[in-house]
């Protein structure tokens, strides 16, 4: 095989210009192919990747839905909460409240989406400036004032200019001014905080869950997430089978469920990324079967000659259809290196879409999808080597040689 | 393979061809090429196969070599009979013990001198060190030491049919069977490789040639005339 891979590329080499062109264009739709793989399960990885940043290994939703996908509850949320932050093996259950507000600051009222989180509770974001909400912190003794705490994301910094120290109206209307314990309340921005989940110009808050309730005028005791973190990663699909026994009405989906339930709605990426990478593959096995057949068809007389030296059919086959593995493998470096370039801009464009959160990737670059791309390029290679093989093999040496004498 | 064979220069016939016909089949309908052939190839000897254009000498030289198998009658060729050996058997006994030498070279351009004679011995598995040195030593034989890394295109006429004629001898064949070697080359040329060939025979090789040329076929030890498919 060592000998025919090397009377391959020699062959190839015969044509530099003619196979620099095919190795380019095969390179193109390669490309393709890399980006609809990365796009393919892009979306699944990434978010896989966010929630294992989040640390929690199990999220407790209202049965059949995914976090802060609605308005439903978990009834007794902090009951629940409290019940699977006492089995072994759970090191925090976290009910997190999450639902929609209306910030004043001056004459200007915005909506943002707010998580309520409970006192000593891990949130679902990470700080960049200022301080955390009192109280978040177990031993934090402060907690009072007059005004509520807040932290805010950078959203809400950048496009209403809030920041650090100001002072804010929080209310659960539009229009609503400060009327009492519940309704709306004066808040101060304490910090401003990276919240894992927004989207791209999603304003976002978090603030003390009973702060929250009082706000939008909740009943206590309600959560719209718990998210759980446990000891051992590997006893997460245990836990979240006990707490489903516990409580009917809820999901408990470990990481790898939350992402099949995820990917389950986004099945139009995949069917994207399948009907783009088919057109790929043929775009490919097209070329490389255009290209080795007339290659073939101008040395006929040596393939009739290497017959008659002894060249098996089987050896003159696998050697044209070589000539269309080795274009492959050539493409690889051009298809890789325009794929990625071109999956930044292509996911800008996907990622500016509504409702996407800011920190998911569609195209999402890994081994899974270099070893995928790779191999398809390459058994289209040879694929697309078949036909012109089976020319080759089934060559009549002496008609041939014939012919060549004869022209 | 080698336990069929008949032991090497053993006296006699290592091909033998008798009363053979071969029909092609063309658009306008069959065409006879040969028509009841029967000739015997002798080790140590050169048989040459003198003709005008289209009259059967090439396609008698591939029956020969068991590049085609004959319609009617049969070709014994090193003790068995082509019409009965498969594709893969017909291979095998080219490569091991057939040499074939075309008009046209059929070098392969992209490789070098000592390349393309190193490719049938590739074929046949010979170890890379002993083919190495079979390689350099034949085309020392032809006269082309100094050409070892130049490719087709880099040398004259004479030099590439030298070259084949080193690829043909490169698995030590029984037979070395050569079609027109020097229709595509001036006189002079052409004597020196018809030259070559008559001196391969001495060595104990059947050498065939076809040729038009009667001046080439002088060169041999025997010579045969073939017109319209028989020999007269």
């Amino acid at each position: 095989m060592t000998a025919l891979s090397f009377l391959a590329w020699r062959t190839l080499r015969r044509n530099p210009v003619r196979t620099a062109l095919v190795i380019l264009g095969l390179s193109v739709t390669g490309a393709l192919l890399l980006d609809m793989t990365m796009l393919s399960g892009g979306l699944q990885a990434s978010l896989g990747q966010l929630l294992s940043r989040l640390g929690f290994a199990i999220r407790v939703v209202p049965k059949g839905t995914l976090p802060f996908s609605g308005d439903a509850e978990i009834p007794d949320g902090d009951g629940l909460a409290a019940a699977i932050a006492s089995r072994p093996g759970v090191t925090a259950a976290v009910p997190v409240l999450a639902t929609n507000v209306y910030v004043r600051r001056g004459r200007a009222t915005f909506a943002s989406f707010a998580i309520g989180v409970p006192r000593g509770g891990t949130g679902v974001y990470g700080m960049l400036a200022g301080r955390d909400l009192p109280g978040r912190a177990a031993a934090d003794p402060e907690g009072g004032g007059a005004d509520i705490p807040i932290v805010v994301n950078e959203n809400m910094v950048r496009l209403d200019g809030v920041h650090v120290g100001d002072a804010v109206v929080v209310s659960g209307a539009p229009s609503l001014g400060i009327t009492g314990p519940s309704g709306a309340l004066r808040a101060r921005v304490t910090g401003v905080a990276d919240f894992y989940v927004d989207l791209a110009t999603q304003r976002s808050m978090a603030l003390r869950t009973e702060d929250l309730r009082r706000v939008r005028a909740m009943a206590p005791g309600g959560a719209s997430l718990i998210l759980v973190r446990v000891s051992d990663p590997a006893q997460a699909g245990g836990i979240a089978a006990w707490i489903g026994a516990q409580e009917p009405r809820v999901d408990a989906l470990t990481i790898g469920r939350f992402i099949a339930r995820a990917g389950a709605r986004l099945t139009y990426f995949n069917q994207f990324a399948v009907i783009l990478s088919t057109l790929s593959l043929l775009v490919s096995f097209l070329l490389v079967t255009s290209i080795v057949t007339l290659s073939l068809g101008e040395r006929l007389g040596e393939i009739a000659m290497l017959r008659a030296l002894g060249m098996t059919r089987f050896r003159v086959g696998a050697l044209v259809v070589l000539e269309g593995v080795v274009l492959s493998a050539l493409s690889l470096p051009g298809a890789f290196a325009l794929g990625l370039g071109l999956s930044g801009p292509l996911d800008a464009i996907l990622r500016g879409a509504p409702g996407v959160p800011e920190n998911l990737h569609f195209f999402t670059f890994g081994p899974g999808a270099a070893t995928r791309t790779a191999a398809m390029l390459l058994v289209t290679g040879a694929a697309g080597g078949v036909y012109p093989a089976m020319v080759a093999s089934r060559l009549g040496v002496a008609p041939t040689l014939h012919a060549e004498v004869q022209s | 393979m080698t336990a069929e064979l008949p032991p090497a220069h053993a006296p006699g016939a290592v091909i033998e061809a008798r009363d053979v016909t071969k029909d092609y089949r063309m658009p306008g309908g069959v065409v006879r090429a040969l028509r009841g052939v029967s000739l015997d190839v002798e080790r140590g000897r050169c048989l040459a196969i003198l003709g005008p254009s289209g009259c059967g000498k090439s396609t008698l030289l591939h029956v020969l070599g068991g590049v085609d198998v004959p319609t009617t009658g049969a070709v014994t060729a090193l003790g068995r009979r082509t019409a009965e050996m498969s594709d893969a058997a017909l291979t095998r006994l080219r490569l091991r013990h057939i040499g074939f030498v075309f008009q046209r070279f059929f070098l392969l351009p992209m490789l070098t001198a000592e390349e393309n004679v190193l490719l049938p011995m590739i074929e046949a598995g010979v170890p890379p060190g002993e083919r190495r040195a079979r390689a350099r030593a034949l085309l020392a034989r032809v006269g082309l030491s100094a050409r070892l890394r130049h490719h087709p295109g880099q040398l004259s006429g004479g030099e590439m049919q030298r070259v084949a004629i080193a690829r043909a001898l490169a698995n030590r064949p029984q037979v070395l069977l050569a079609d027109e070697p020097t229709g595509e080359l001036d006189e002079a040329t052409g004597r020196e490789v018809g030259m070559l060939l008559r001196e391969v025979s001495t060595e104990g090789l059947a050498v065939v040639v076809v040729t038009h040329n009667p001046e080439i076929a002088a060169l041999a030890d025997r010579q045969v005339r073939m017109k319209d498919g028989v020999i007269t």
